[in-house]
Parts: C-alpha cells; structure tokens; sequence
C-alpha cells in the first residue's frame, strides 16, 4: 500500500505542473499540422477522388503520431525533462525530507519513481491522442471506422503513384481505431517510460539539469547516422530496434507498414522495453542503496 | 533505557576526484525521549548533513546510526516510523493549496487523516480553508507548512533544521512553547541551528560543532560557575564613595564620562554589596549575574579550537 501512496505522491507532483499541461497541447498542434500538410498534398490532382478515397479523423490521428521531427526535435525532450529529471528537482527543492521519511524505503521510494515515469507516459499519450482526435475532428469527418483511405491500400498504391518512391505512405495494419489504440497506447507508453527512466537512472549520478534533453538528441543523432550509414549489423539492428528517439513513433513496433513492408513486430519491441526497464531499475536501486539522496 | 536516537563515531567525506572534503569527523551523541538536543554552529559546520543522515537520506561514510532501535547503517535498513523531519526552506508542490499538500504528504503513511491536518494547520497558525497555492507562500508562511508536516503524524522523533527561519517574533515565541510542550510529551527532538539564543531558551543539551568537529557539549543541569554578578547604578550623592566601596572590594567600575552612573562589577555576596551601595549613596537600576551564556561558551569554545 506504501508503494501504491507512493507513487500517487509522485504522480501528482509530476500532473501539478503547467509544463505538463502545457506540452501535450503543443505536441497535439504541431502534429495537427504538419499531419494535414501531408493529406492535403495527397488530395492535390484529384486522384484520391477518382478512385473513391477520403480520409476522416483517424488519418490525422495515424499521421499525428508520425511526425518525428517534432516530437524528436521539441516536445520529447520538454517531456523527458519533467519528467526525467523528477530526482533532481526533489534534490534541490528539499522534498524528499518530507516525502522519504515516510515513505520508509529506498526500494519503495526508487520503485514509486519509476512506475510514475510510465503513467505519466500513458497519460501523456492518452491525452495527446484525445487531444488529437478532438482537433482532427473539426477538418475531417469522425468515424468509427478507418476510413476508405486506410481500409484499401491496393487503390491508395495506384491513385497516389507518384508518391510511393519516397516511402511516405503510411498504411496501417489494425482494423479498426480501437485497436490502433490497443497497440499505441501500450507501446507508446513503454517507449517513452522508458526512455525517460533512462534520464532518471543517469540523473542519480549525473546531477546536471538538461541531461536527459541531451541524452535524447543524441540518440537521435545516433539513430540519423545509422539509418544512413552501413554500421556495422548487429549496431545498426540494435540502434533500429530501439528506436528510443522516436519515442511515440510506432511506425516500426506495432503492425504498421511501410509501403506494404512490415518492419519489427509490436511482441519483440515490448520485450525489449520491458527488459530495458528491468535492468534500469535494477541499475538505480543499486545506485540508490549506495549513494546519498 | 533505548535512546530514541544513537550516533557512535559518525563521520561523512565527499570524495572528488582529486580531494577528500570531511563533513563529520567522529560525532558522538544519544537523544532520549522527551529531551531536546541542540546542535549548534556556523554555517558549514555540518549541522544539515547530520540531520539528513539520520533521517535516512544520507550514508555515514564511518559510523553507526541507530533511530528509535533501528540501525540505518546496516544493508537495506528501512527508516522505522515516528519519525518528523522539517529541513531549511522546505517546499511543497507550489500550485497546491497548504491543506492538499499535507493531506497528500499524510496519505503516504496512511495513519492521519484531513481532521488532524487541519488541526495541526490551526495549530501552527495556519488557515486549512485557505485556497491560496503554496507556491505563493511567504517564508513565514511555508515555514509553518513545514512545521505542521513535521509533526501531523505526531512523532515520536522530530529533526529540525533551522526551524525558525522567517518566522515573526510572535512566531518563534510560539515555536519555542511548542518544542517545549512537545518535549514534555515525550518527542525527543534534534534542533539544528546557529541562533544561540533560540537554541539556549529551549533546549535541555547543546553541541556546539564547527567544521564537522564536536568542540564541546553541555546540559542544562551542568553547574554554572559563579563569577559574581553587575550592578547598574545611578544618582549617587557622593560618587567618590561608590569608588572608594569598588576599590576596597576590587569590584569593576565602568562609568561613563560626566555621568554619576555606571556599572559595578563585583563578586562580594548580593546583600553585602547592595547595602554598601545603597549606604553610599547610590541607586540600584538592575543586577545581571556574570554567568557563562551560551553565546559566551560558544565563542570561547570557538576561539579555543582557532588556538
């Protein structure tokens, strides 16, 4: 029960925060547009209506989550600083003198952490999905369903020939919106939880404020070299695999394609998560029985 | 009898690359129930880090800690229960009112709920009702927020590090009472700080440190040497007969120049010396015993350890 009270202290340290509300509104609009830039250069020609394709609120949604740059460049590494650098702000604003005393245990303490960067991913995608939805709805029509766009890649292939060298069309494998969210929400949340406990661990040893925004941008670097260059195999398999930069990107985990070709499977890059997150907070709690906090 | 708290040999370094930096250096103390403990010193004397090593937050680098019959320096040792901590310039979650913060702090242990929160917030001054975000506090005002989450969940151990900071005089003047009252009940409590004063009216024994070294420690029960005592003196007849009486009786006279007043330091017995006094002439304004303050004992035990 501790560890449960714990955690919602945390919780609500890190949703008390006009920083937090703040970035999934600006990540919802970059996307928003950016999405819509895409959909509007695909109408151009009067293809798509030839062959009886439209788009509703799901395509800005899909394609929303698609765009990397923004997320890499700005609204990821905003997010992994709040949340990241959770430990060092607890450092220097003297909260743990309140907080640890009672929650007793360093094991505890470590643990309501890090289970709190994993629901402040999930509600951070959650919301940003919502968000999305909402604002989608107001230049596409909302449906149940995909639309005729996602649900017949084969007359998408041939109404939008000129595009299907740059690798841009994205089709999508689920059927249906509910279980797009099934597998985005879940990854997401692992991906980004992830990638921010990672900041966490490196903050108990590091405590440099910006470490984590760093960390981030030089994954992403290292990700742009190794999608460019022939690596050697194995790293440049590992660096595609993990794929941390992207974050809510799930183009490469869940079932989704790339011009008809699947990339890694959503069950492999959930193991690989949930085994990097194993060993990070193994890693912190031994950082944390030694160290002082 | 356990003591609630048990320091043996305590010392604590940080190691940078290339120097060794020693916070404490073999600091040794008991605290029993309803005693309050003064550890006083300047600042960078090593009073915070103490403070944080037994509540858990910090590793003594040599040493044993042992709180309320648990030793924290053995592998994995949990902090036992009964424990309030208020270190300098606490903080809260700023755009939560004062009341949810502590009903949030409380809900960690689970053992109070909102009707002792807001009595311990009315008890420190504080209005539960009052909407405003801790964020937009004054230092007065999240110093009795600290307060009140020190002790909500009644301790039995309370560690308080400066607790007077940007508290009115009315304040401290309730803060001093408290800490009494406290006591009293059987809390044993740690007051770090360098406020000679706060720390002499209310504590029962003091350790004065400078640079993680222990230079003394005293009680309250201690005998006081008696070294005699000053009298404020005015308006005598004939002053040459207060001077004659002070040299006789190789007492002090401080007098200011043109002024038939002074001070007369003396050691001669209180009834002798006030009758010779009075016979020759002079009014009494006050009579101070010249006794070691801890403000004197400090700064000696300063000056020593420069030598």
């Amino acid at each position: 029960m501790r560890l449960v009270r714990a955690i919602r202290y945390e919780c609500f340290q890190m949703f008390f925060t006009k920083r937090w509300w703040g970035v999934p509104v600006v990540a919802v609009l970059l996307s928003v547009i950016t999405a819509q830039d895409q959909l509007s250069a695909y109408e151009q020609g009067g293809h798509m209506a030839h062959y009886r394709l439209a788009f509703n609120a799901w395509d800005v949604v899909v394609r929303s989550t698609q765009t990397w740059l923004f997320l890499l460049v700005l609204v990821a590494p905003l997010l992994v600083i709040i949340v990241g650098e959770s430990y060092l702000r607890d450092r220097s604003s003297n909260t743990m003198s309140a907080t640890f005393p009672r929650v007793q245990s360093r094991t505890i303490w470590w643990t309501a952490k890090v289970l709190s960067m994993f629901i402040g991913a999930f509600v951070y995608m959650a919301l940003f999905s919502l968000i999305s939805l909402l604002v989608s709805s107001f230049f596409y029509p909302f449906a149940w369903h995909f639309s005729s766009f996602q649900l017949h890649p084969e007359l998408v292939r041939k109404a939008l020939v000129m595009f299907s060298g740059e690798n841009t069309i994205l089709m999508i494998r689920e059927e249906t919106p509910f279980l797009l969210l099934l597998h985005l929400l879940p990854y997401s949340t692992l991906s980004f939880g992830t990638y921010a406990l990672a900041a966490l661990t490196l903050s108990l040893r590091v405590h440099k404020p910006g470490l984590p925004a760093l960390l981030m941008f030089g994954m992403g670097l290292l990700e742009f070299y190794a999608g460019k260059s022939s690596l050697w195999p194995p790293l440049h398999s590992w660096v595609m695999q993990t794929r941390l930069s992207y974050l809510f990107v799930n183009q490469t985990s869940t079932s989704f394609l790339i011009n008809g070709t699947p990339a890694y499977t959503l069950s492999t890059s959930i193991l690989y998560y949930l085994g990097l997150s194993i060993l990070l907070w193994l890693t912190g709690n031994t950082l944390i029985h030694h160290d002082d906090l | 009898m356990e003591h609630v708290c048990e320091l043996t040999g305590i010392c604590k370094q940080y190691r940078s690359r290339k120097t060794v930096h020693e916070v404490l250096h073999d600091v040794s103390m008991t605290l029993d129930a309803g005693e309050v403990f003064g550890f006083i010193g300047p600042n960078g004397a090593g009073k915070t880090t103490l403070l944080r090593i037994m509540c858990g937050l910090a590793h003594p680098t040599k040493g044993k800690v042992v709180i309320l019959g648990t030793d924290l320096t053995v592998r994995n040792a949990q902090l036992p229960t009964g424990i309030g901590v208020l270190v300098e310039y606490p903080s809260f979650i700023p755009e939560l009112t004062g009341r949810r913060n502590l009903q949030l702090l409380a809900s960690i242990r689970g053992v109070i709920g909102l009707p002792e929160v807001d009595a311990t917030m009315e008890l420190m001054g504080l209005d539960p009702a009052n909407r405003t975000p801790a964020g937009r506090y004054s230092l007065g005002m999240r110093q009795r927020l600290g307060l009140a989450q020190a002790i909500m969940e009644k301790p039995r151990l309370l560690l308080l590090d400066e607790p007077t900071n940007g508290l009115d005089p009315q304040g401290v003047a309730e803060l001093r009472s408290y800490i009494r009252h406290l006591a009293d009940q059987g809390v044993a409590i740690f007051l770090a700080s360098h406020l000679l004063n706060e720390v002499e009216q209310v504590c029962d024994r003091v350790a004065i440190v400078k640079q993680g070294h222990v230079l003394r420690q005293m009680s309250k029960n201690d005998p006081v040497p008696y070294r005699g005592f000053d009298l404020q003196v005015s308006s005598a007849k004939d002053w040459s007969l207060v001077q004659q009486w002070a040299v006789q009786h190789q007492a002090t006279l401080a007098q200011k120049e043109g002024m038939q007043g002074g001070m007369v330091g003396t050691a001669v017995p209180v009834p002798d010396a006030l009758r010779a006094l009075v016979q020759a002439g002079a009014s009494i304004e006050s009579i101070i015993p010249d006794r070691d303050t801890l403000e004197t004992t400090f700064l000696q035990a300063i000056q020593e350890e420069k030598k």
